[in-house]
């Protein structure tokens, strides 16, 4: 009776926890979802508000915190006002300042995003350029070493650093280009350590090269 | 048996209690009863929740039980949070948002100041504004002279603020004083700064009324922060026909600590050969520099930094006797410069920080005078008294030693109180024809000032200076209040009031000492619109001058004065598409009756209207940045003041008002890769149009000749290359991975 009691209690918790695992993949597909069709500011912050909630539950989880990072950076590249970018970016940056407390500080996503951070605030004085640059491509070079190893996101983000700095601040467009390229050819190779792992980023850079191409 | 049941009832009765699901609706506004939307609506710990729709309405079911917290959040307002008991009936919420007070929203304390830094939210000029200005040629205090407040005073380097004199502007470098921020000067040519703007990456100019932790100063401060860690390792070079120098930055690998130092030399003999003086100098002015640093991140929240520079300055120059016109006058001048800070700060608690520092400055001048002949052989017998005076030696030396020390303690929100004391010491030896004096201060003051928010919209500072000189056996109490309040929108007001004490210099204290400081009050009225690119700044002040030192009919603090006027201030970087440019505009009305001085006149050193316009482009295709900065000021009256024997008090003989003052200057920066190194290549030119400049007149002894104070050429041209080598080699590391 007492054996029999033992592995229904430990059947029980297991079953518990997988269910418990189940509810958080089925959320953060559905709100991964969410996030795919979110093109607006207000649209980014309600998705950025679900993953921070998912965040707040599940403290051994890092996706949570870098998704919703992600949507408040999109809200960041869109929104008209700029003076509360920099509010939105302080936001993002403590959700990634979470998820790398548990992802560690060598995740190659985490440290491209955290570049993009840069990037975002970099719109609302382009003095910024002067620290925040330097600061900004410190961090791809960073994720590049980082895992998971070649990871398209960081590579197209390098590209369009290179891109975008004039060659006198040692960027260009041919290097740009190369890195795009290399990027691209990336996302045909990644493979992510499980399906909540981030994969976004193949539709943009195409157009992206195809943008930076047209008329050659 | 028993058992089974009592689990398979627990089971059940988990079951119900998992298929209970409870509603939750409210509406979220904030303080004005605006709603708030997209506010993240939360059981705490739970993935139940949603955000609000833009009538700041929400509403969700979750399938949690029991006691919880509902947590309402959205940025810039502070987190709201109540415990809520789920048990299947509705729940409903009307909850107002606190504003949360940060730096980004809240209405700033500006004391009267104008910022430069890349951080902070009410920037008026960033450090790279500074390199960039076309007049200013990277000098510190040259790119204020672009700001309200500022007047335009060729024959100087110092800054003459809101009718003050030179000596009443007072440079700070984290926290502690720079007795002598400029190189020396000749009679009536301008020398410059002393540091690089790279030094620093912060800036505070204020035009008055500044915070009770600074004194000294009359009229106004200039607060320079210096630079942490360097972001890497790096060397760099610089190149022009007037100066060679180098410089070398290491940062240690683990990124906690870094050391440098740089050397230089600056000779104007070459450029004085093409670029004609009028004046004929025998020693073209030459300087020898160099400076080292460290800077130690001594814990997370802690870092030790010291800077410590050496320069030594020679010039000798020549010009016509103004009394004997076939005589010369020929001065010379010989200065060492020693300046060290060691600044420390560390938060010494979760509220707590401290700073503090220690400094030591020592500065030293050999001055020498001769009348010449034709031949430039020496002239000592046969002159009229005035004349003989002429012929005179000046060695002085100047040291100061200060340690000062922070507290600050941060109460809720943006509130806190700052409270300190600082210690100087200085000795000054003067030798003038051989007759030494000497004087030593302890000079000692605390301070305490307190911020207080009361809300995002009004805020207050209150703070209070005591000051002791044992050298004056003075003790002075210096109150200094604000009063801040936003009226919407970025666009806020600010009152400013504040008693300021400086010393008389020590060219007077070395013959008497039996003076009282001399005191200034200000009253300021400030309205500023800061938008992201956008400032507009207006301003309304009087300051009053109390006890100013007289020195006829004897040496006393009988002196007395005012200024009072208005300033505009606009910089613009969006309008003109990649065009960024302020103009400012300074009206002053001021009078003094100070040193010999019969009655209350306008000093020489005031116009009654100063304007400027920087204008600047970068142009990406062409990596070549276009800088432009034009500088009026109506002309500034003259006088020459000349004793009546028969009177016996000092009269104005003559009287007259300067032309106008006008200046273009232009200058390029253009950005290339020579080798492996980054480099700018700077042209730029002063008074460019030629126009004709006018600082005052020098009257000889009878009056009867009167000679305008004109600069040594009308034009200052400068072609230089500035070369850094980062070690880090960031663009290999880029190649490599390719």
């Amino acid at each position: 009776m007492k054996k029999m009691l033992l592995l229904m209690m430990s059947a029980g918790l297991l079953l518990a926890a997988h269910a418990q695992n189940e509810k958080y993949v089925g959320y953060m597909k559905k709100t991964l979802a969410q996030l795919d069709s979110a093109t607006t500011p207000d649209a980014l912050q309600q998705v950025a508000n679900s993953f921070e909630r998912i965040a707040n539950a599940e403290k051994g989880e890092w996706q949570p915190g870098y998704y919703g990072a992600y949507a408040l950076v999109m809200k960041a590249f869109y929104m008209q006002e700029l003076k509360e970018v920099d509010a939105t970016c302080d936001k993002a940056d403590a959700m990634l300042a979470l998820a790398e407390s548990i992802a560690g500080m060598k995740n190659s996503e985490i440290l491209t995003l955290k570049s993009m951070v840069l990037t975002a605030r970099m719109r609302v004085d382009g003095s910024r350029g002067m620290t925040m640059g330097p600061k900004a491509t410190q961090l791809l070079q960073q994720a590049l070493q980082g895992q998971p190893a070649s990871n398209p996101r960081a590579m197209v983000q390098m590209a369009q650093m290179l891109f975008y700095t004039p060659p006198a601040f040692g960027g260009g467009k041919e290097a740009g280009i190369e890195w795009l390229k290399k990027g691209i050819a990336a996302y045909e190779t990644f493979k992510p350590a499980t399906e909540l792992d981030p994969t976004w980023g193949k539709p943009y850079a195409e157009g992206l090269l195809q943008q930076w191409t047209a008329g050659k | 048996m028993k058992r089974l049941t009592l689990i398979v009832a627990i089971l059940g009765a988990s079951i119900t209690l998992l298929a209970q699901t409870t509603t939750l609706t409210g509406t979220v506004l904030d303080q004005r009863k605006r709603p708030i939307s997209g506010a993240s609506v939360s059981i705490k710990d739970s993935y139940d929740g949603t955000s609000t729709d833009s009538l700041g309405q929400f509403r969700f079911t979750t399938t949690e039980t029991g006691n919880h917290t509902l947590s309402i959040t959205y940025t810039g307002y502070k987190a709201w949070e109540q415990p809520v008991n789920l048990a299947g009936a509705p729940l409903s919420f009307a909850v107002q948002l606190k504003e949360d007070q940060n730096e980004l929203t809240a209405v700033v304390i500006t004391a009267g100041s104008f910022e430069a830094s890349d951080i902070k939210r009410a920037t008026a000029l960033k450090p790279l504004d500074i390199v960039t200005t076309a007049s200013a040629n990277a000098d510190v205090a040259a790119a204020m002279r672009t700001l309200p407040g500022t007047q335009q005073v060729g024959e100087s380097a110092e800054l003459f603020v809101r009718g003050g004199e030179g000596f009443e502007t007072r440079q700070f470098i984290d926290g502690t004083t720079v007795p002598n921020p400029f190189f020396g000067q000749a009679p009536n040519i301008a020398s410059r700064g002393r540091f690089s703007p790279f030094l620093f990456k912060g800036t505070v100019f204020s035009t008055g009324g500044y915070s009770a932790l600074y004194g000294q100063a009359l009229s106004s401060a200039l607060i320079l922060e210096s630079i942490d860690l360097p972001e890497r390792s790096a060397a760099s070079a610089s190149l022009s026909p007037i100066f060679a120098s180098g410089q070398y930055q290491h940062l240690a690998k683990d990124k906690k600590s870094s050391w440098g130092g740089s050397a230089g030399y600056t000779f104007l003999g070459p450029y004085f050969k093409i670029i004609r003086q009028r004046p004929d100098y025998f020693q073209a002015p030459q300087i020898f520099s160099s400076d080292a640093n460290f800077r130690i991140k001594t814990s997370a929240t802690g870092m030790l930094k010291f800077f410590g520079s050496y320069a030594n300055q020679q010039l000798g120059l020549r010009n016509p006797d103004i009394d004997q016109t076939q005589l010369k006058n020929a001065f010379s001048l010989n200065n060492d410069n020693i300046y060290t800070n060691l600044a420390y700060r560390e938060r010494l608690a979760n509220r707590l920080k401290l700073q503090a520092g220690l400094s030591y400055a020592l500065n030293r001048d050999n001055i020498a005078q001769a009348v010449q002949d034709g031949n430039n052989q020496p002239v000592t017998s046969g002159l009229p008294w005035y004349v003989a005076a002429k012929n005179f030696g000046l060695n002085s030396r100047s040291t100061l030693v200060q340690a000062r020390s922070v507290l600050e303690y941060k109460l809720t929100g943006l509130s806190g109180i700052k409270a300190g004391g600082e210690y100087w010491y200085s000795k000054d030896r003067s030798s003038f024809n051989g007759r030494t004096a000497q004087i030593t201060d302890h000079y000692s003051s605390v301070f305490a000032e307190a911020d207080v928010y009361l809300s995002n919209r009004l805020a207050g500072r209150a703070g209070l200076r005591a000051e002791h000189s044992s050298l004056l056996n003075a003790t002075n109490l210096a109150p200094r209040a604000s009063l801040a309040y936003k009226l919407g929108g970025s666009a806020q007001l600010t009152a400013d009031y504040g008693i300021f004490y400086q010393k008389p210099q020590s060219q007077f204290l070395l013959l008497q000492q039996d003076l009282p400081q001399m005191r200034a009050d200000h009253y300021i009225l400030t309205y500023q619109k800061i938008a992201v690119n956008q400032v507009f700044r207006m301003q309304l002040f009087h300051k009053g001058y109390k006890q100013l030192l007289k020195t006829w009919p004897d040496t006393s603090a009988s002196g007395n004065g005012y200024a009072r006027g208005f300033e505009l201030f606009w910089r613009d970087k969006i309008s003109l598409k990649n065009f960024d440019y302020w103009i400012t505009y300074s009206y002053l009305d001021t009078k003094r009756d100070y040193l010999n001085f019969p009655y209350s006149m306008q000093p020489n050193f005031a116009a009654n209207h100063t304007a400027n316009l920087v204008v600047k482009r970068f142009f990406t295709k062409m990596k070549t940045q276009f800088n432009l900065n034009y500088q009026f000021a109506t002309g500034r009256p003259y006088y020459n003041l000349a004793f009546s024997s028969t009177e016996q008090k000092w009269t104005v003989q003559d009287a007259g008002k300067t032309i106008a003052f006008n200046n273009l200057s232009v200058s390029v920066n253009y950005l290339t890769n020579i080798g492996k190194a980054f480099g700018v290549i700077v042209f730029s030119m002063n008074n460019v149009l030629n126009s004709k400049q006018v600082f005052g007149y020098n009257y000889s002894f009878d009056g009867s000749n009167k000679v305008a104070v004109v600069p040594p050429a009308n034009r200052f041209v400068f072609l230089g290359i500035f070369l850094s080598w980062g070690t880090d080699r960031t663009q290999d590391a880029i190649n490599n991975n390719l």
